[in-house]
């Protein structure tokens, strides 16, 4: 029972409505209070940080989920009106934290401070209600990463969609924001709503075939089915089509839960909302959606598909996620290559870099996985801190055309060009810095499960330094155009962006220099997860050996 | 014959809410044949006499309602029966009433007030009859007792070509449909030799027959035309268009719970053979109703037409809802709440498109809302909110209606219903699709100039109730009915 896990999620909403009811027509100290709120938000999220690097790490003994420290309100619980084996579904309000979701908490926390900090200058129009939206939205994120139950995790899915839609269309661009909200909605709930069935489905399978109470606890559906998996390898397949631990039910459920995520992480065949979203939003705020939004569907994977359909997702990894993954990095390249806009080119190059943390997580190796939840975090903090940069080079230039002759921008935003520069190569995965680990922990995880996706994807690094390097030199290097730019507006970057992006940077180069205090976090738990990939020899051979030593046993009868 | 006359009070003690509501809608009419139409600037002065009067009565009824608690659970005797159907179609029509009654408040012409009131009281007491039907003649009496007050309200609502035309379509296609339901009725009787509800199950639900699944099918017909399910649902769109804001939120909702609570009661939850084949039929009427109902909404430019649709696919939900229930011999809150969550969202965008009729606009496409969010921001604020339930996000009881009509479906453990649900879902996305339109449009700038008159209050408070309640069943989505 920790109470800081509600006061984390609670801190923002909380936060949020205060500073609508106090500050709602002061547009100075509205963003300011609403970047007091991220920051408490972040010091509660450093000290549960704390409590888990303390917490006795798991084991794997009681299931491939486990979180370390965990909340719940039974007081809260609720009796859903739907019966099964005569009882019915209880649902006890069950947060919780691990490894991974701590990391993403972190990310979270981060990222929103940084966002409202960099807003705080940038948002002109209705400044105290787009901090307070900012706010809900995290608020929604945070609770995605520490719900240890379906319903709950599916509540605040669902939830982070009504403040992103507000926050899309008022302060997006003016003709194009409404119509993309639209598409972002409709393609999302178009993968969610199909995905709830797949949850209710789960747990319904679940109760019925492992005799427990019906129950929408994460952790305990995981350990039900790790068990059923063991007891349907040695029972060599024989246990009926209605069961969990059976393939054709997890592939029939898989198929549901792959929509919901696979559309909230723009996987390649659902991608065409993210540009046009990424394009029409405000630049801050596409910061969010970059950095963490995307995050959301990976992290579903990792939290719901992975340990509670094992079959389903060994069958479908390396020839479908995996194989679109790979495609993802090389097609999302591709097109980057062919932006004029700053703002599509950086939406296409997420593209590309979600591919990777794809192809790591679908490795199912111990390597690959943590490298990718690792690249959730890097991929994270670049991808807001370049968006956050784009944000204010796009309200000083008034345009995000890149269609031009070289800028020399360098010349006039000597800050902003290094923090530019800095976060490119870390995007591009140079070594030293953040992505190179996670990127190479990913690729060489799947090298070991299927050579051929790790080459093609490890194309999609080189271009990415193409477009990357190309961005930069388009924008920032050359020979200054003075008189384009004497119709630039604005200063250099100020104490609040440096205050928001320097400790990003930070951040990437301590995750470059030294990756182990971070992987400490990671791994356990993904170890924990990955045991029930692994081939088992162990329950194969000790069927073999106690098989010999029954025919054995029996020959000696004779 | 004293046990006939001991059976007949001891009936009539279960239904006293609803005989008190009878009651009070003869009173409305005889006081109505009396009583001088108001001079004008008296008008507002009898509506509020009227108005008044009417939640006294809907205030008595409540109490009468709430203070039998201690009344044992599931007693039949005879004609009626207690239990948590009937328990549910009570609550289903006190909400739906008090909103009706705020709805109706101002925006009824004042000449016809006293026979909206009546036609009102005797509708709501037909519902509650329904609800506490144990036998056919008693559950036809209850169908007939909504549906003979819904010709006279559309009649008086509307006095031009287009009311005309849609008090005759009515008129016709219900009574239409009350022959099925006696042809139906009749086939059971012949096959039971009662028309008492408990013992039809029992006889024709032992065994499979043929004249039994086409005496279900027949009665599903006629009730089907109630809750406005495909291809029964021809004459909605037109009736909605053809007649006043209040009637056809009247009709968007009392009628469907009739429907839903008739069917319930003549399929009878539990596992014979009478409803595992109402089940199937149950299961194809669901899955035409919501893809036809969606997919035409989206084509709407019409306003009341688009709600007609809308309110068109969600009896399919509730159909779905119905079926597994049936099939898991499970308790039916999901569907009650489905239609409580519904009711409040629903007649919360009525009441919201009357509001803005009595402050002087016209809301007669969908273009009319553009706008709405400058003139009367509150209003514009509970409309969202009702969209959003409509969609079924979280945060709105909408949410909790649709995902326990998932999991109820999903629980029936039936590959059937797996695949209902999915296609449940699709068609969720796509009402979303006009729902997200209806949204779009009411943030959009609007054009004209005319100052906004202020709403008249009872719509304040109606659509208040509606918004409240919208958000407050998402944190307290039990202990409802």
């Amino acid at each position: 029972m920790d109470p800081l896990l509600p006061a984390i999620i609670l801190t923002p909403i909380v936060g949020a409505v205060a500073i609508l009811v106090l500050f709602r027509n002061d547009p100075k100290r509205g963003p300011l209070a609403a970047c007091a709120v991220a920051a408490l938000t972040l010091v509660l999220s450093i000290a549960l940080a704390n409590k888990v690097s303390k917490a006795p790490v798991p084991t794997g003994e009681n299931g491939p989920v486990q979180p370390r420290v965990s909340f719940s309100a039974d007081w809260l619980s609720i009796d859903l009106p739907i019966i099964t084996g005569g009882k019915k579904v209880h649902w006890p309000l069950w947060l919780g934290v691990d490894g991974p979701g701590l990391a993403m908490v972190l990310l979270t926390s981060v990222v929103t401070l940084s966002t409202l900090l960099v807003a705080s200058r940038l948002i002109d129009h209705r400044a105290t209600d787009y901090a307070a939206m900012i706010l809900l939205t995290s608020a929604g994120m945070l609770g995605v990463f520490l719900s240890m139950d379906l319903l709950l995790f599916y509540i605040f899915f669902e939830l982070t969609l009504i403040p992103l839609l507000v926050l899309i269309t008022v302060w997006g661009e003016k003709t194009t924001a409404w119509p993309a909200a639209r598409k972002f909605l409709l393609y999302t709930l178009a993968g969610s709503i199909p995905m709830v069935v797949g949850f209710a489905g789960i747990v319904f399978a679940v109760t019925d075939s492992a005799g427990i109470d019906a129950t929408v606890s994460i952790p305990a559906i995981a350990n039900a089915v790790a068990h059923q998996h063991v007891e349907f390898n040695q029972a060599n397949g024989a246990i009926s089509d209605k069961l969990l631990s059976a393939e054709s039910t997890q592939c029939w459920f898989f198929g549901l839960i792959f929509l919901g995520f696979g559309i909230k992480m723009a996987l390649l065949p659902f991608h065409s909302w993210l540009p046009t979203t990424y394009a029409s939003s405000h630049p801050t705020t596409t910061a969010i959606l970059a950095a963490v939004v995307l995050k959301l569907g990976i992290f579903g994977f990792l939290r719901v598909g992975l340990p509670l359909l094992p079959l389903a997702v060994e069958d479908f990894a390396i020839p479908l996620i995996g194989s679109l993954g790979a495609a993802a990095v090389v097609f999302g390249a591709l097109v980057a290559l062919a932006q004029r806009d700053l703002r599509l080119l950086l939406a296409y190059s997420s593209l590309s870099h979600v591919g990777f943390i794809t192809l790591g997580l679908f490795s199912l190796t111990v390597e690959g996985a943590s490298g990718a939840t690792l690249q959730m975090v890097n991929h994270g903090l670049t991808t807001a801190a370049l968006f956050l940069l784009a944000a204010v080079l796009i309200d000083r230039r008034r345009s995000s055309d890149l269609d031009t002759a070289p800028l020399g921008l360098a010349s006039i935003y000597p800050r902003l060009a290094v923090l530019f520069v800095f976060f490119t190569l870390a995007g591009t995965g140079v070594p030293g810095l953040n992505n190179f680990v996670g990127e190479v922990l990913a690729i060489s995880g799947m090298l070991s499960r299927s050579p051929a996706l790790a080459v093609v994807a490890a194309t999609g690094i080189v271009l990415g330094a193409w477009y990357a390097l190309r961005l930069v030199q388009r924008l920032l290097f050359g020979k200054p155009n003075l008189g384009v730019l004497a119709g630039y507006r604005g200063a250099d970057l100020g104490v609040r962006e440096l205050s928001s992006l320097l400790p990003i940077a930070a951040i990437c180069l301590a995750i470059g220099i030294a990756p182990n205090w971070a992987m400490k976090v990671i791994e356990p738990d993904v170890k924990a997860l990955m045991t029930q990939f692994e081939p088992s020899p162990s329950v194969e051979t000790e069927n073999v050996a106690s098989l010999a030593d029954r025919s054995k046993a029996m020959e000696d009868h004779q | 014959m004293s046990s006939a006359i001991e059976t007949i009070t001891n009936s009539a003690r279960l239904v006293i809410p609803a005989s008190t509501m009878l009651l009070s809608g003869c009173a409305f009419y005889g006081v109505a044949a009396v009583v001088d139409p108001p001079r004008p600037k008296d008008v507002t002065a009898y509506r509020r006499y009227w108005g008044w009067t009417a939640i006294g009565v809907w205030l008595l009824v409540t109490a009468l309602s709430f203070s039998r608690s201690d009344v044992n659970f599931d007693i039949a005797s005879g004609l009626f029966r207690f239990d948590s159907v009937s328990l549910a179609a009570e609550r289903l029509t006190l909400l739906g009433g008090l909103i009706t009654i705020l709805i109706g408040w101002s925006s009824v012409s004042a000449r016809a007030l006293p026979e909206y009131y009546g036609s009102l009281a005797i509708m709501l007491s037909g519902l509650m009859l329904v609800g506490s039907a144990n036998d056919l003649t008693t559950l036809f009496l209850g169908l007939e007792l909504v549906s003979i007050p819904t010709y006279v309200l559309l009649s008086i609502a509307r006095g031009d070509r287009a009311g005309r035309e849609s008090t005759l379509k009515y008129f016709s296609l219900s009574s239409f449909s009350s022959c099925f339901f006696l042809l139906g009725a009749s086939y059971l009787y012949g096959l039971a030799g009662s028309t008492d509800l408990v013992t039809i199950h029992e006889i024709v639900g032992s065994r499979e027959t043929l004249l039994g699944a086409v005496a279900l099918i027949t009665i599903l017909g006629g009730l089907a035309f109630r809750i406005t399910a495909v291809p029964f649902h021809f004459y909605s769109p037109d009736v909605f268009q053809g007649t006043t804001v209040p009637l056809a939120a009247i009709l968007a909702y009392l009628p469907k719970v009739a429907g839903v609570i008739a069917i319930i009661r003549v399929v009878g939850v539990g596992t014979n053979e009478l409803s595992s084949t109402a089940e199937y039929i149950l299961l194809i009427l669901a899955v035409l109703t919501m893809t036809v109902g969606n997919a035409l909404a989206l084509v709407q430019s019409k306003l009341l037409r688009l709600l007609a649709y809308s309110s068109i696919a969600h009896s399919g939900y509730i159909l779905v809802g119905i079926a597994a229930g049936i099939n898991g011999n499970a308790p039916l809150e999901p569907v009650y709440f489905y239609l409580a969550a519904y009711a409040v969202m629903t007649l919360g965008v009525f009441a919201v498109i009357a509001g803005a009729e009595s402050a002087g606009r016209k809301m007669e496409n969908i273009d009319d809302l553009a706008g709405l969010v400058q003139r009367f921001p509150a209003a514009a604020a509970a409309l969202a909110i009702c969209l959003t339930s409509l969609i079924g996000l979280p945060l709105t009881a909408g949410f909790w209606a649709k995902l326990e009509i998932f999991l109820s479906a999903i629980a029936s453990d039936d590959l059937l219903f797996r695949w209902v649900a999915v296609i449940m879902a699709a068609n969720a996305v796509i009402a979303a699709g006009y729902y997200l339109r209806l949204l779009g449009k009411l943030f959009e700038p609007g054009k004209e100039a005319i100052p906004p008159k202020p709403w008249e209050r009872s719509l304040i408070y109606a659509t208040a109730i509606c918004a409240v309640l919208t958000i407050l069943w998402f944190f307290q989505p039990n202990g409802l009915i």
